[in-house]
């Protein structure tokens, strides 16, 4: 059964076309991404889903509602969490839960709700004096107070250190294990992997492709890629003859080799063949970032969709 | 109701948890009470005033005006553009509720401090200073409610025209000083030069300062001042409802 559907979507702001053509359905506990650059339309697609903004063209069905039509029946059901939507400085983190929590028929349980996300010893910090992450936090609380069927939660995580990154990750894996559908909006190429269970990538107002993180990654033939460094070096030429190698380019010792998928295989056995061992051997796959390039056409992954920590090391 | 109700005490809480907006409505009024009430001077009764004082006649008013004015055109438009700035009308935006429950509420709570620092005022000055009750307490009433409604109308103006919380502050004061002085709150109106008395006349918080004399002492409110009143808060009003965005 699908919570959200949209056809056909189209939104323009003056001349500048928002949202061109975006069609998406979203089914019940699945945890949906949205991915694309900034100014993609990603933003905009939500608040028509939220019936914050009319669309021009399309039609939108969101638990079967139509948003322009029974917005305030919708918005009890949906839990929304937008980009750049803070509090007043001086309210308190449990005020605010209880102050949401009157908004709607039937609330989830504020303490509970408090409890869940850490911050019940945050309850009388004012949202002035909490952390980004625990402001972040009190933000998802706020989407989940009306207890609802879907939470949209938009670019969560950006300004967030790696640390509170990987638990509000865990937080949202949390909110869909209790039964919610999530749409993630989201820049971050790893955050839209790790996440989601399927995935909309978003470009210039348009869908490019809509599928699982792992099959968008199929879909592109990029083959593989051996980052290798051998003692003693050995000519890059000899490995050009190989089936499995489409190309040999040198980055000072390194090799790099693309090719096929036995890839590995095939270059150890002739480097072994040579005489000569491996130092050092990366095997490198294809990525979402190499699935976005190529669906996309663009030339390179725009810089802001990718991780803004500084490595991929840190392991929780 | 039980939302508005919740909204409007939260409301009130932030309020007083903002020392500078909460303590300023009250204070001011107060100061002046008892700075000029001090002095024997501005309390000698005047035959040129039918038997009134200066402080009867200028600074009982314009310590109600004044309030108004600072609560209207200065701390709520702030309020509200700050909470587009945010985005917490944005966040209103995606409950049940409609985010113009949040300028309801905020009415509400400005409503009850302003009646509560007229009232002050008002007690003060009778009780400690000797003030004689207005000599037409129905148009003092009537005046204080229609300057309340231009000026609350212009500050809703503010902040539909105003993108930023900044340009809120900025509009709220160019267009706070020059009233008070216009409209005689700085200097008594008989001692500005007769155009900038005149223009006064025209401004909201001059229109009421003006009826509120008249009402108090009992020489009458000029239709005039009434036409004024209500004409600012019509255009302002228009412009508010026309102009103010959510987000």
């Amino acid at each position: 059964m699908s919570i959200i559907e949209v056809v056909g979507l189209h939104k323009r702001y003056g001349d500048t076309v928002a949202v061109d053509e975006v069609s998406l359905t979203v089914g019940a506990g699945e945890i949906f991404g949205i991915l694309g650059p900034n100014g993609a339309g990603k933003t905009t697609t939500v608040e028509c889903l939220l019936g914050l903004r009319r669309p021009d063209r399309g039609q939108i069905r969101v638990l079967g509602l139509d948003p322009q039509v029974d917005g305030a029946r919708l918005r009890e059901q949906v839990g929304a969490q937008l980009q750049e939507s803070r509090l007043p400085d001086g309210l308190r983190t449990a005020e605010a839960l209880e102050l949401y929590a009157s908004f709607y028929a039937s609330p989830a349980d504020p303490q509970q709700l408090l409890h869940d996300l850490g911050l019940t010893d945050k309850a009388r910090t004012a949202f002035g004096d909490l952390s980004g992450g625990q402001q972040q936090r009190l933000s998802i609380a706020l989407a989940l107070v009306g207890d609802p069927k879907v939470a949209v939660l938009d670019e969560l995580t950006t300004g967030l250190d790696p640390r509170a990154r990987r638990d509000t990750w865990q937080l949202i894996e949390q909110v869909r294990a209790s039964g919610v559908t999530v749409l993630l909006v989201t820049h971050f190429m790893d955050e839209a992997e790790r996440l989601c269970d399927r995935l909309a990538i978003i470009d210039h107002g348009r869908v490019v492709a809509t599928d699982r993180p792992a099959a968008l990654i199929d879909r592109v033939d990029v083959g593989a890629t051996l980052r290798i460094r051998t003692a003693p070096a050995i000519d890059p030429a000899a490995l050009v003859g190989l089936p499995e190698v489409d190309e040999v380019t040198t980055e000072g010792e390194v090799l790099l080799v693309r090719g096929q998928d036995d890839l590995l295989h095939a270059v150890s056995a002739r480097v072994h063949a040579l005489g000569a061992v491996a130092v050092t051997a990366r095997l490198g796959q294809a990525t979402l970032e190499d699935a976005f390039v190529a669906l996309t056409g663009r030339d390179e992954v725009p810089g802001e969709l990718r991780a803004d920590e500084g490595d991929g090391e840190v392991v929780a | 109701m039980n939302r508005l109700m919740k909204l409007t005490v939260t409301e009130a809480t932030l309020l007083r948890r903002d020392v500078v907006a909460i303590v300023l409505p009250f204070a001011l009024p107060l100061a002046l009470l008892v700075g000029f009430g001090s002095a024997a001077d501005f309390r000698v009764s005047d035959p040129d005033l039918g038997g009134l004082s200066a402080f009867d006649v200028f600074i009982v008013p314009v310590a109600l005006v004044l309030v108004i004015a600072l609560l209207a055109i200065q701390v709520l438009p702030v309020t509200l553009s700050t909470y587009r700035e945010r985005g917490v009308l944005r966040r209103l935006a995606t409950t049940p509720l409609h985010p113009s429950s949040v300028l309801l509420a905020q009415l509400l709570v400005h409503v009850g401090v302003l009646v509560a620092s007229l009232g002050l005022t008002a007690i003060v000055a009778g009780v400690a200073f000797g003030v004689s009750a207005p000599r037409q307490l129905g148009w003092v009433v009537a005046v204080l409610a229609a300057g309340t409604l231009a000026l609350y109308s212009l500050g809703m103006a503010i902040a539909a025209l105003a993108p930023k919380a900044s340009t809120a502050t900025a509009y709220g004061m160019a267009l706070f000083f020059p009233q008070l002085l216009l409209g005689g709150l700085m200097v008594p109106a008989e001692l500005l030069p007769t155009v900038l008395a005149r223009t006064g006349e025209f401004t909201p918080v001059g229109a009421t300062m003006n009826a509120l004399q008249g009402a108090w002492t009992g020489s009458g409110v000029e239709p005039l001042h009434l036409v004024v009143l209500v004409a600012w808060a019509a255009v302002t009003l228009t412009i508010a409802v026309t102009r103010f965005r959510w987000d």
